[in-house]
């Protein structure tokens, strides 16, 4: 009944699509993120167009090299060239990262829209489980699982999946019992929607905008994760270069040629700072209370 | 005139026994007995607290009641399996209080008024534009709104697209909770307005819930009026209000301000407040607030009771 | 004749709305009498809120202030923040209309209530706090002693609406503002809390400005009855004029869209609706929904003189 703004709550106007809009406009370093990420992932797409060498052709002779015209980034111990390593090490551990962090995504939300929709003992059983395996280390809870079940590709991505999935569960739930009191929802059953209807239709896109944040800041570790379990030598088989391996491969050498070493860290850090950045933002244009 | 929907003995306890969690239970609903002719206008009216919403929920099975019947063109609802209910619920439709929370506002108003459609008839989206076109139109919105998003529109308009949106699976019973509590006067006008030549068009039925006894008295053929939970009094509305048997009813009635200088007067006042529905009070619920009080009321509840179905109330010492 | 307590002059406030600027309050004038209540009636969007916080200069920076507000012998809208901290809350008081977040959650009713007193008048916090009790008692809140200790939540809707008013009240002010103090209650607790009001009135002697979108509430409460839309003030008057003798337009028609529970009649809505702030009508801002029409409709009409004034060119004279 008062003040001027008639304009209704601003939750409903914005879109995802909108967030973007605001975040490239109001917040450079973001943006700066953004653009970061999309290059990383056009070299990663591009690799065999811009790679100079093969990234599994061993060079004996070249072995151990610093940068020089050759080999942008030097060679590790068998003289593969780190550069060309790097591009294609980036497809896989993307690959990864990107998928288990869709994955989780989806199946988190599922769970954690089912349990603030249904309530009662189907929250506390999904909730509870979602506890469990938050209680242990997330590092942990991947480890056991690709050591149980065999380091390859698909293990890969379900352990990352799982050791995330929680936190999407969480954050999904909480709105959800927030938007099951509102009226559209009340009407929605009013009008003999079935329950798998109103989760999926009504109430799924409007808690997307706080999943994607988290999305991106849950992508960014997911590639870490990866890059740990790569590193303690769990990670996809030899040779194909996962960054997590290339830094683990230089540690045998890392005081005579430290390159070896550092170069693939360096492209985690990149992958991981842009990412953050990407998320940071968009939380920030997301969230009414730190708007303008 | 059919009864269309005929209620009994309606009662709803809301508990909760949870482990390590304190047992509670509190009684929202108390033996409430209606009946809704075919295109009749049936009020409910009274304060925060008394089971309205919770009586139009009961009767939506939004929330399963604990005790009683919900009889719907002699079919009761209580008694069908998930699948039938859901059917009936295309007969029986709702328009909620706030039109802003009531629309999904990250759908267009075309889907949400496709969507019944889809998911009770199997109608496609662009075999529904005729429907929509046409219900939008009933309820005085350009067809250009159906490609809109609800935050483009007032509240006013947007209790239109609800109204369509209850109106497009043709219902024999609309229930409105509190529909035009949100808006301001000149606009809650033409929604009345427009959903009474609603009812003539379409010669359906409102069970329409309402704090508002000004709208009661402009808008419903008969009206319950309900305190904490039980209906004390109910019949014809004209009748109801200009001899109200219940001293609540009066008490009502005395404290709603009417619009009107000549009219002024210290609005007559109710003691006390309404007592919580979790401890409510011996006896008569209403009776530490009650100016005609007496020993009985504090003992024992008085019964729904009167000379004719029309005109019932439930008082020890009702007015004269 | 008495001297206004606050006489408010040629009053616009303006917001910008996507880089441009928009007028929500269009160059409104007004006197607060002493010992009056007077009612500031409109639909949503009219205004009267804003035009409510403008005399506390209770508004965000970014609004842009035009006109006069005295208050004595200073205009509320030239003090500096400091100046105005010393006027808000002990010579002028406002009251809100959810007394569910008016009140801190964290803070008992006690610190609450004497919280200004200790802030305004430099009382210690133990005759602040017995001036507290004296304060509860003064709003009818039984057992005052019991409520001191207890926080918000453990108080019912009218309670605390009785603890927003004590707190008003503290510091003995002119002017109580209360904006729509009653339409978050029910209508029995209602019209207690409007005969409170009003009993307060008469012993304190102060002026009470209420806004409402209520025509019950004002028909019943007010002394003096100032209307508006969308921004500007279509009429004003003593109370009995407005009601037995409404010559807007709009006031009359808004006097037939209102139910009554006394009697029913055919209700007739104005037709359309507020305009958007962003795009008022050029001239009269009701010419749009007006059934009535004058030539001069186009130009924006003035209030005309006398204790029952009116902005319309179509009763130029007759009013």
């Amino acid at each position: 009944m008062t003040t001027v703004d008639t304009t209704p709550p601003a939750s409903e106007t914005r879109s995802t699509a909108a967030s973007l809009l605001r975040l490239a406009r109001k917040n450079k370093l973001s943006t700066f993120g953004l653009v970061m990420f999309v290059l990383i992932l056009l070299a990663a797409v591009f690799a065999p167009l811009i790679a100079p060498h093969d990234p599994l052709a061993q060079n004996i002779v070249d072995r151990l090299q610093d940068r020089s015209a050759e080999y942008p980034l030097g060679t590790d111990k068998f003289g593969r060239d780190t550069f060309s390593r790097i591009l294609y090490g980036l497809r896989v551990s993307l690959l990864i990262g990107l998928t288990s962090t869709a994955l989780a995504m989806v199946l988190g939300c599922a769970l954690g829209i089912i349990a603030g929709y249904r309530g009662g003992w189907i929250d506390t059983v999904i909730m509870r489980c979602m506890d469990m395996l938050l209680a242990f280390p997330t590092l942990i809870t991947g480890l056991f699982i690709v050591a149980v079940l065999g380091a390859n590709f698909i293990n890969i991505v379900l352990a990352i999946t799982v050791t995330i999935l929680p936190k999407f569960a969480r954050v999904a739930r909480a709105p959800t019992i927030a938007l099951k009191e509102r009226e559209f929802v009340e009407a929605a059953r009013a009008l003999g929607y079935s329950d798998t209807r109103i989760m999926s239709i009504h109430i799924a896109p409007n808690i997307m905008g706080e999943v994607v944040v988290l999305a991106s800041l849950w992508a960014a570790y997911a590639i870490r994760i990866e890059a740990y379990l790569s590193f303690i030598g769990l990670g996809v088989a030899p040779p194909t270069p996962t960054l997590g391996t290339m830094i683990r491969d230089g540690f045998n050498n890392i005081l005579d040629a430290p390159y070896v070493s550092i170069y693939p860290g360096f492209a985690v850090l990149l992958v991981v700072l842009s990412l953050n950045l990407v998320g940071d933002g968009l939380r920030d244009a997301i969230d009414p209370k730190l708007r303008d | 005139m059919n009864d269309l929907l005929v209620v009994e003995g309606l009662g709803k306890t809301f508990g909760s026994k949870k482990f390590m969690q304190a047992e509670y239970a509190v009684t929202a609903l108390r033996d409430v007995s209606f009946t809704i002719g075919e295109g009749e206008t049936v009020g409910v009216v009274g304060e925060s607290g008394c089971g309205k919403s919770t009586l139009a929920r009961c009767v939506l099975d939004l929330i399963t009641p604990t005790t009683g019947s919900v009889l719907f063109d002699d079919t009761d609802l209580t008694a069908l399996d998930a699948k039938s209910k859901r059917e009936m619920r295309s007969r029986i439709q709702m328009i909620f209080q706030d039109p802003y929370s009531s629309l999904n506002g990250k759908r267009t108003i075309g889907k949400t008024l496709a969507e019944p459609l889809w998911v009770h008839e199997g109608v496609r989206f662009k075999d529904a534009l005729p429907r929509i076109h046409a219900v939008l139109k009933e309820v005085g919105m350009p067809i250009s709104a159906a490609d809109k998003y609800p935050h483009e529109f007032s509240g006013g308009q947007r209790q239109r697209i609800a109204i369509a949106r209850a109106l497009i699976l043709e219902p024999d019973l609309v229930i409105a909770d509190e529909a035009v509590s949100a808006l301001d006067v000149s606009v809650q006008a033409q929604v009345l307005l427009l959903m009474r030549g609603i009812q003539k068009e379409r010669g359906l039925s409102y069970l329409f819930i309402t704090h508002d006894l000004g709208v009661v008295r402009n808008f419903c053929d008969r009206v319950l009026v309900m305190y904490l939970g039980s209906v004390v009094e109910s019949g014809p509305v004209a009748e109801l209000l200009t001899n109200p048997k219940h001293p609540y009813t009066k008490s009502l009635r005395d404290a709603a301000p009417i619009p009107d200088v000549s009219k002024r007067q210290s609005l007559a006042l109710l003691e006390g407040e309404i007592p919580s529905p979790a401890n409510p009070p011996s006896g008569c619920a209403f009776h530490p607030r009650c100016p005609r009080a007496t020993d009985i009321c504090r003992k024992e509840a008085p019964k729904l009771e009167g000379t004719t179905d029309q005109r019932m109330f439930a008082c020890h010492n009702p007015e004269p | 004749m008495t001297s206004p307590l606050m006489q408010i002059e040629d009053l616009s406030i303006s917001f910008k709305i996507d880089d441009e600027w928009c007028r929500a309050v269009n160059g409104i004038s007004f006197d607060i009498m002493p010992n009056e209540t007077l009612c500031i009636v409109g639909e949503s969007g009219c205004g009267k809120s804003i035009t409510a916080m403008s005399l506390m200069k209770l508004l965000p920076d970014s609004a842009k202030l035009g006109g006069s507000v005295m208050f004595g012998e200073r205009n509320m809208l030239s003090l500096s923040e400091r100046e105005l901290e010393d006027v808000r809350g002990s010579r002028i008081a406002m009251i809100f209309q959810e007394p569910m977040t008016s009140l801190n959650p964290v803070l008992t009713v006690g610190e609450q209530i004497a919280e200004p007193l200790v802030l305004h008048k430099g009382m210690s916090w133990s005759a602040a706090r017995r001036e507290a009790r004296n304060l509860l008692d003064l709003v009818r809140i039984p057992d005052a002693q019991k409520r001191l200790g207890q926080y918000p939540h453990e108080l019912s809707g009218g309670m605390r609406q009785r603890v927003m008013i004590a707190i008003g009240l503290a510091c003995r002010p002119e002017i109580l503002i209360a904006d729509e103090p009653t339409t978050a209650l029910d209508v029995t607790i209602q019209a207690q809390v409007l005969a409170l009001l009003e009993d307060i009135r008469k012993e304190q002697g102060l002026s009470i400005v209420m806004i409402t979108h209520d025509l019950g509430v004002v028909a019943n409460v007010a002394d003096r009855v100032a209307v508006m839309y969308a921004g500007e003030m279509v009429e004003t008057g003593p109370v009995e004029a407005i009601f037995d003798a409404p010559s807007h337009p709009y006031t009359q028609a808004l006097l037939r869209t209102v139910p009554r529970a006394d009697a029913a009649f055919e209700l007739s809505p104005i037709s359309g609706q507020v305009p958007p702030i962003q795009a008022m009508p050029d001239g009269c801002r009701f010419s749009p929904r007006c059934a009535e029409e004058h030539r001069a409709c186009r130009v924006t009409p003035k209030l005309s003189p006398g204790p029952h004034s009116v902005a319309c060119w179509a009763r130029e004279g007759a009013a």
